[in-house]
């Protein structure tokens, strides 16, 4: 019995750690699209003579209208910080770094950019909807050569209390 | 039994972990890699303009070895652009045979060769060369994705007994992914 019980400690262990200290990952499965599909194009398509490099390889997709609702039932009354993060390791790169999201909002979340692997946040405050919902218009930007397939990749929500 | 109860609740904890993780849906982007590759090239002032360049041989000295050196420059640049999924090679020829330089005077036949005209890279990306007389001379292959650009100084060698004159031709250059 007590070989089972410090497995199971060893293993609730682990599958915490999935998760930074003091952050619980938030559910945005009630978005009301779970998958857009988006065309990777050069960036710079005319007057491309005196680009360099990096403007020369600039791919983007943009994804317009974007309804993000997250799941914040559990933490109505408490104040938190909600933050984005991209996955360090995104199929179809071989260089995750190379990618950059940024977007805009209608304002209930802040506006902003990061790069696979990093986090931002994406609001302060009490919480006081049982579902916080904003539309997100958004750029992808990755350099070409570092595009080996198509890539495919979900954002990670998480909240901090405070 | 104290034992067995620390290992329910454990259990129920342990499921319920499990399922949090399971059921914590995300939106998922599919990014397709539609960027088509491209290629393009400007030789002098570009578009459909054909740049001129000019040799001048005073008459006393045609043909004594003492090569003569255009004024100015050309502006050569190539672009070759590609994801990492389709790498591309692009080669930069020059027909110097099909439109060789000919003698415009009426009734002349005169020509000369454009083996006789060289070229001097500035920076050296697109390599110094002298025309061959072919109609594929090769110059230079570069992998995607980049953009070369460079400056080339002709020079004629001035090494044949013609006839005088005013002599035209075109040498047309060709950028392209087999």
């Amino acid at each position: 019995m007590g070989g089972s019980v410090k497995q199971y400690w060893l293993l609730l262990t682990t599958l915490m750690a999935c998760n930074p200290v003091h952050a619980e990952r938030l559910d945005d499965s009630l978005s009301t699209r779970q998958q857009f599909d988006v065309d990777l194009v050069w960036k710079e398509r005319h007057n491309t003579e005196n680009l360099d490099t990096r403007e020369l390889n600039a791919l983007i997709a943009q994804a317009r209208d974007v309804e993000i609702r997250l799941n914040t039932a559990p933490y109505i009354g408490q104040r938190g910080r909600i933050y984005i993060t991209l996955p360090l390791n995104i199929r179809g790169t071989a260089d995750s770094s190379a990618l950059r999201m940024s977007w805009t909002t209608n304002g209930l979340f802040s506006n902003g950019s990061l790069t696979a692997g990093n986090r931002v946040r994406l609001f302060e405050g009490e919480i006081t909807e049982r579902v916080m919902t904003d539309v997100f218009d958004i750029t992808f930007e990755i350099d070409a050569r570092q595009v080996y397939n198509n890539l495919r990749f979900e954002p990670i929500y998480d909240i901090e209390l405070y | 039994m104290p034992g067995h109860t620390l290992h329910t609740v454990l259990k129920s904890l342990l499921v319920g972990t499990a399922l949090w993780c399971a059921t914590a849906d995300a939106v998922i982007f599919n990014l397709n890699n539609s960027a088509n590759p491209r290629i393009n090239i400007r030789v002098g002032a570009g578009g459909s303009n054909i740049t001129e360049v000019a040799f001048t041989v005073p008459a006393g000295q045609i043909g004594d070895n003492n090569p003569i050196t255009a004024s100015g420059s050309v502006r050569i640049q190539v672009q070759i652009r590609a994801s990492g999924a389709n790498p591309l090679t692009g080669f930069l020829t020059v027909d110097s045979l099909s439109h060789p330089l000919e003698n415009t005077d009426p009734g002349s036949s005169s020509s000369i060769p454009f083996s006789e005209i060289s070229w001097t890279a500035r920076d050296g990306d697109i390599p110094s060369g002298t025309f061959q007389d072919e109609i594929d001379q090769d110059i230079v292959s570069f992998q995607s994705s980049q953009r070369y650009r460079d400056f080339h100084t002709f020079s004629y060698a001035n090494s044949l007994l013609i006839e005088s004159g005013t002599y035209e031709g075109h040498v047309i250059y060709t950028w392209a992914v087999p």
